[in-house]
């Protein structure tokens, strides 16, 4: 059992990375802009 | 021992007709962007089939009726919950791989350009490893299948595959990958669709659900311990195999960035469908008690069996279809990632486009063949393989994650972290178990990076990103 709950931890973990910016969970600040707004500074 | 022509003879007029489409499709490419991405302006449809294609793989046919008969239900939902994931969890992804690096064309790109070469090297070598591995898995899964359940001899199931895929990807590469990949979803699904059914009608569903209740009471039991264990380690293995897969970045950069999200969502989705479908099979062969020689051929057998001949055939022309169009994909991703990531530095100077145009093409007959003989001593079974490099998988995905978001993610503490993660997860893959190896290469990953980035943090400039491949684009948006 203690396997299973490690894989779905490390679940957890990942989908929380990967969708947490378009849910916007970390703040007010959208992570996802800010290499485009970069890119087109050039 | 006299040949089955007829089985023969379905794979050869298939392969004939692989071939001609992908010539039908090879005659656009005139470009070696075009070989490696075809235009980049792939629709949710021919987008779909793309993946779909590529990720319904032999395994998906052969390997997810495997999971079913030894796990029951939860293993068949196991199979399609893992992949499934793994390909919506991609789809975001692939957004924020057009936003920072839009004009990249392969993992390389990306990989070379965040971190540093220390990394590069060890993240090519490791996925050339993989990709070869992977390649074999489909040579042997086929060649065994074709010659136990279709009596084709292996030697010449091997050969016949690698033939076809070489003969329809060397023209076209990806257009011509993606272009037949289209007809090959077609067919798959349609014996997904009609196959499974069609043997339920024959048998009964209530003689199956009494008969697993009587042989194999524990294989409905949805809390079933071993198969909790496939459905979440196998998902780890599986959204890493994804991430650090060139053939899954192809498709993001040749998908039209406002179409990538839905997608891969809708493929995700899709495809979870497919190895339900399949793995179904199993419940009826442990309702019967039939016992096949190896489990990976649980459905076949029972598509046979039970569906009749012609379902028998059927079955043969998708699995012999999935494991064609995956191994095309298979050798197009690694060829377009020598074209692009190796031949520049390998050869003085830059090569020109009719030049790379040249290397893949005899790339593609170089992989093909190596992926061929590879294949003929019959190392491993497909699934013990693919768990196998799953460790690897594992230690890539968070340095592929928390690179493409966090600034601060440190390339010396990545490259420890991918070396310390691969190293304890085969430790424990040997000492205690395959799919904990895979659980805690995926965990020291993670820990090692995120730790180290915040005692040691980098600010990387997502400039260099957004740069990356620009001067190969002009002319494009």
């Amino acid at each position: 059992m203690i396997w299973i709950s490690a894989a779905v931890g490390l679940l957890v973990v990942l989908l929380i990375l990967v969708i947490g910016p378009y849910l916007g969970i970390y703040g007010t600040r959208d992570p996802l802009d800010d290499a485009e707004k970069q890119g087109q500074k050039t | 021992m006299s040949l089955p022509w007829i089985n023969i003879g379905i794979v050869v007029l298939l392969g004939i007709l692989f071939i001609i489409i992908g010539q039908y499709f090879s005659r656009k490419v005139s470009s070696a962007d075009e070989y490696i991405v075809g235009s980049g302006k792939l629709g949710v449809a021919f987008g779909m089939t793309a993946l779909l294609a590529f990720w319904i793989t032999g395994n998906t046919m052969l390997a997810a009726p495997e999971s079913g008969f030894n796990w029951g239900l939860t293993g068949a939902l196991a199979y399609g919950f893992g992949g499934g994931l793994a390909v919506v969890i991609f789809g975001f992804l692939s957004k924020r791989i057009h936003q920072v690096i839009p004009n990249g064309k392969t993992v390389g790109d990306f990989y070379g350009t965040r971190y540093d070469s220390k990394n590069y090297y060890l993240f090519l070598v490791l996925l050339i490893v993989y990709v070869i591995g992977f390649i074999v898995t489909q040579g042997i899964g086929g060649g065994i299948l074709l010659e136990q359940v279709f009596d084709i001899p292996y030697y010449l199931s091997v050969v016949l595959t690698f033939g076809v895929v070489i003969a329809y990807s060397y023209f076209g590469g990806f257009r011509s990958v993606a272009g037949v990949a289209y007809f090959q979803v077609l067919l798959i699904l349609v014996v997904a669709i009609v196959i499974p059914p069609l043997v339920y009608f024959n048998v009964g569903f209530g003689a199956v659900y009494s008969g697993m209740e009587n042989s194999a009471p524990e294989r409905l039991n949805l809390l079933n311990e071993g198969g909790l264990l496939f459905m979440t380690a196998g998902a780890v293995f599986l959204i890493g195999e994804v991430f650090m897969d060139n053939t899954f970045w192809q498709r993001a950069y040749a998908i039209r960035r406002d179409d990538v999200l839905k997608t891969f969502l809708l493929s995700g989705i899709g495809w979870a469908l497919v190895p339900l479908a399949v793995a179904s099979l199993a419940f009826v062969a442990l309702a019967f008690g039939d016992e096949p020689a190896h489990p990976n051929q649980v459905a076949p057998l029972v598509a046979q069996v039970y569906g009749g001949e012609a379902a028998g055939w059927f079955f043969l022309v998708a699995v012999w279809t999935a494991l064609a169009s995956t191994t095309a994909a298979l050798v197009n991703g690694l060829v377009t990632l020598v074209m692009n990531d190796i031949i520049p530095q390998l050869k003085d100077g830059e090569p020109t486009d009719e030049e790379l145009l040249q290397y893949g093409k005899y790339l593609t007959v170089m992989v093909g063949i190596a992926g061929l003989i590879f294949s003929l001593p019959q190392i491993l079974t497909m699934l013990e393989m693919l768990i196998f490099l799953g460790v690897i998988n594992a230690a890539f995905i968070f340095p592929i994650v928390l690179g493409l978001w966090w600034e601060k993610t440190n390339p010396t503490v990545v490259f420890l972290a991918v070396i310390l993660a691969t190293a304890t997860g085969y430790a424990v893959y040997f000492a205690i178990g395959d799919l904990q190896g895979i659980v805690v290469s995926g965990w020291v990953s993670f820990l090692v990076i995120v730790t180290g980035s915040l005692i040691r943090p980098s600010d990387f400039n997502w400039q260099q990103l957004y740069n990356t491949g620009i001067t190969y684009q002009e002319g494009d948006d």
